[in-house]
C-alpha cells in the first residue's frame, strides 16, 4: 500500500512546481507571421470600398452572388442596427421584456418576441426562456426548455441563444431550436447558418442541416434529407467512435453530406481520417492549394479553404465576420 | 478548472480588459502583450504534456494562433487565463489525437519509463525531469491533475478515457515518480 504521507508530500512538491516556464527562445515572431491574414482583412475595412479579403470562388458563380448578397445584407443590417432599438418586446402587446426576466408559455399558448429591430423569436407551447442581455451589440437569451423559432437579420454573432446543451450563435439566419428537460438540444437551420458551440468545440450548421447536443457532447451535423442509414451510423459513431459505424457513414454519404464528412475530419484519428479524407475528396474535391498533409494535420487554413468549396457551405470567413464587426464599431463610434 | 489562477487587482483587470478589447478589434500589439503575459503558462503546459521541447514550441505557437482566431468568441464569462488554458489543453490533445498518439500511448504503455531516463538510471533526477520521464499517458493525467488542477471527470472527458482509468493512471504516475525520486 502507498503511504498517504508520501502522496501528500508528492502533491506538495508537484504543486510547488512553477506554473510558468519561459520558452528558451522568443516564439512571438513565429506566431505573428501566422496572424498575417487578419491584417489583410482589417485593411478591407479601413479601405472602405474594397472587397479584398472576402473569399469568392470563381468556379461557383452562385457563391459570388451569395457572398456579395450576404455582405449587402450584413452592411444593411449594420446600418439598421446602428442607433436602432435594443429592447425586447412581446409582439402585439408592446410589453417590454427586461434582462433577467423569464417568459413561459403554457401548454396551449404561443408567444412572439421582437428582438430589438434585428428580428424575432417565436415560442412554441410549453417553452421557457430567460432574457440575458439586450444591447445593440449583443442580444443573448437562454432557452431553458421547449422550442423556439428565431429569424434574425444582423451581423454575425450579434444574437446568441444559450441552452443546457450548447450555445447557438447566429451568423445571419433562421432556425428552430429545441431543448428537453434533460438538456439535450437540437437545432435545425432553415436559412443562413449557425455556429453551434460548447466549450471549445464548434460545429457549423448551414441551412438545410441539423445538429444535436446529447449528454453534454456536440454531435456531428447532418443534412435534413440524409438517409436513415447515414443518420443512424453517424449517431453510433458520435456515441462510440466505432470504426464500423464510420465506414457506414462514409458508404452512405452523398455529395450533399460533404459538410458532415468535413466535420468528421477533426473527430477522427489518423487512420480513420485518411478514409474520411478520401471519401470527402471523392464527393467534393478540395481546392488545388489544399494539400493532403495539411488536412491530415488539421491545418485550420486548409480546412477552411476546403469548407468554402463544399456544396451548401457559404464562403464566410472569420476575417469577413470580423470585418463586419469592426465596420460596425467604427460606424457607431 | 484549476483553482490556482492568480487573483488580479482591479487595475490589472481594467488593463487586461482594455488589452482584450484592442486585440479583439485586431490590434496585434495588444495581442503581443497578452502573449508576453501568458506564454510562460502555455509553454509550461505544452512542455509537460509533451515532454518534447521542439513540439512544445510548435504547439505553443499553435495555441496563440488559435487564440487569435477565436478571440471574438471570448466574452469574459471566465478569466482570460482560464479560457486560454483550456484552449491550450484542447490544442495539445487535438494535436496528439490527430497523430493517433493518444490511443497508441494508452494501448502500448508498459510499466517502464521512457528511454531518456532508463539510459541513465543512476543519475539523480529532479522532479521536473522525473515527470518528463513518465510514460505519456500517465504523465498527461498527472500534469492535468496534480499540476494544472483538473478533476478526474474533466480529465476523462478531455482524454476520452474512463474516470477510473484516469485515477489508475494517476496512481501509477505517482508510484513511478516516488520510485524515481527515492534516494
Amino acid at each position: 500500500m502507498t503511504d498517504p504521507d508520501d502522496d501528500v508530500e508528492l502533491e506538495r512538491r508537484l504543486g510547488a512546481l512553477p506554473r510558468s516556464i519561459e520558452p528558451p527562445e522568443d516564439l512571438w515572431p513565429g506566431v505573428r507571421a501566422r496572424l498575417a491574414p487578419r491584417r489583410g482583412a482589417l485593411a478591407l475595412v479601413r479601405g472602405g470600398a474594397s472587397l479584398r479579403g472576402l473569399r469568392v470562388l470563381p468556379s461557383h458563380p452562385w457563391r459570388a452572388a451569395a457572398a456579395v448578397g450576404l455582405l449587402a445584407v450584413g452592411v444593411a443590417a449594420l446600418l439598421r442596427v446602428r442607433g436602432a432599438q435594443s429592447d425586447w418586446r412581446l409582439a402585439g402587446q408592446g410589453r417590454q421584456i427586461r434582462p433577467g426576466e423569464m417568459l413561459v408559455t403554457g401548454q396551449a399558448a404561443r408567444a412572439r418576441l421582437e428582438v430589438g429591430s434585428i428580428g424575432e423569436v417565436a415560442l412554441e407551447p410549453g417553452s421557457r426562456i430567460r432574457l440575458l442581455k439586450a444591447r445593440a451589440t449583443e442580444h443573448r437569451m437562454a432557452l431553458i426548455a421547449g422550442t423556439i423559432h428565431a429569424r434574425i437579420t444582423a451581423p454575425p454573432r450579434l444574437f446568441v441563444v444559450e441552452t443546457p446543451g450548447a450555445v447557438a450563435v447566429d451568423l445571419g439566419c433562421a432556425y428552430t431550436l429545441e431543448t428537453d428537460t434533460a438538456g439535450d438540444t437540437r437545432i435545425h437551420v432553415t436559412m443562413g447558418w449557425v455556429s453551434f458551440e460548447r466549450e471549445e468545440r464548434e460545429v457549423l450548421v448551414p441551412a438545410g442541416f441539423l445538429a444535436e447536443s446529447r449528454g453534454g457532447a456536440l454531435h456531428t451535423p447532418y443534412a435534413e434529407d440524409a438517409s436513415d442509414a447515414l443518420r443512424g451510423a453517424l449517431l453510433a459513431f458520435d456515441l462510440s467512435g466505432r470504426s464500423d459505424a464510420l465506414a457506414s457513414v462514409l458508404r452512405e454519404a452523398r455529395p450533399r453530406d460533404a459538410i458532415t464528412l468535413w466535420h468528421l475530419l477533426s473527430r477522427t484519428e489518423a487512420n480513420a481520417r485518411t478514409a474520411v479524407l478520401d471519401r470527402l475528396a471523392a464527393l467534393a474535391p478540395p481546392p488545388d492549394e489544399v494539400r493532403r498533409e495539411a488536412v491530415m494535420d488539421l491545418d485550420p487554413r486548409a480546412l477552411r479553404l476546403w469548407w468554402e468549396r463544399l456544396p451548401g457551405a457559404l464562403p464566410i470567413t472569420p476575417e469577413w465576420r470580423r470585418a463586419l464587426w469592426v465596420l460596425w464599431l467604427r460606424l457607431t463610434g | 478548472m484549476p483553482s490556482t489562477l492568480a487573483r488580479r487587482r482591479p487595475a490589472a483587470d481594467a488593463a487586461l480588459s482594455e488589452l482584450l478589447a484592442r486585440a479583439q478589434a485586431g490590434d496585434e500589439s495588444a495581442f503581443e502583450r497578452l502573449y508576453r503575459e501568458h506564454v510562460g503558462r502555455v509553454y509550461a503546459l505544452c512542455l509537460r504534456m509533451l515532454a518534447d521541447e521542439p513540439a512544445a514550441h510548435e504547439r505553443t505557437q499553435d495555441v496563440f494562433v488559435r487564440a487569435w482566431e477565436r478571440l471574438a468568441s471570448f466574452r469574459g464569462e471566465s478569466a482570460f487565463s482560464t479560457w486560454l488554458h483550456r484552449l491550450a489543453v484542447n490544442e495539445v490533445l487535438m494535436w496528439l489525437r490527430a497523430r493517433g498518439r493518444l490511443r497508441e500511448d494508452s494501448l502500448s504503455e508498459g510499466e517502464g519509463l521512457t528511454a531518456a531516463t532508463t539510459t541513465d538510471p543512476g543519475a539523480r533526477l529532479d522532479l521536473e525531469r522525473a515527470v518528463a520521464a513518465l510514460p505519456p499517458g500517465a504523465r498527461r493525467v498527472l500534469v492535468l491533475h496534480d499540476i494544472e488542477g483538473f478533476e478526474h471527470a474533466e480529465i476523462a472527458e478531455l482524454l476520452g478515457i474512463a474516470e477510473g482509468t484516469s485515477k489508475a493512471q494517476l496512481f501509477r504516475a505517482r508510484r513511478l515518480l516516488r520510485e524515481m525520486l527515492e534516494p
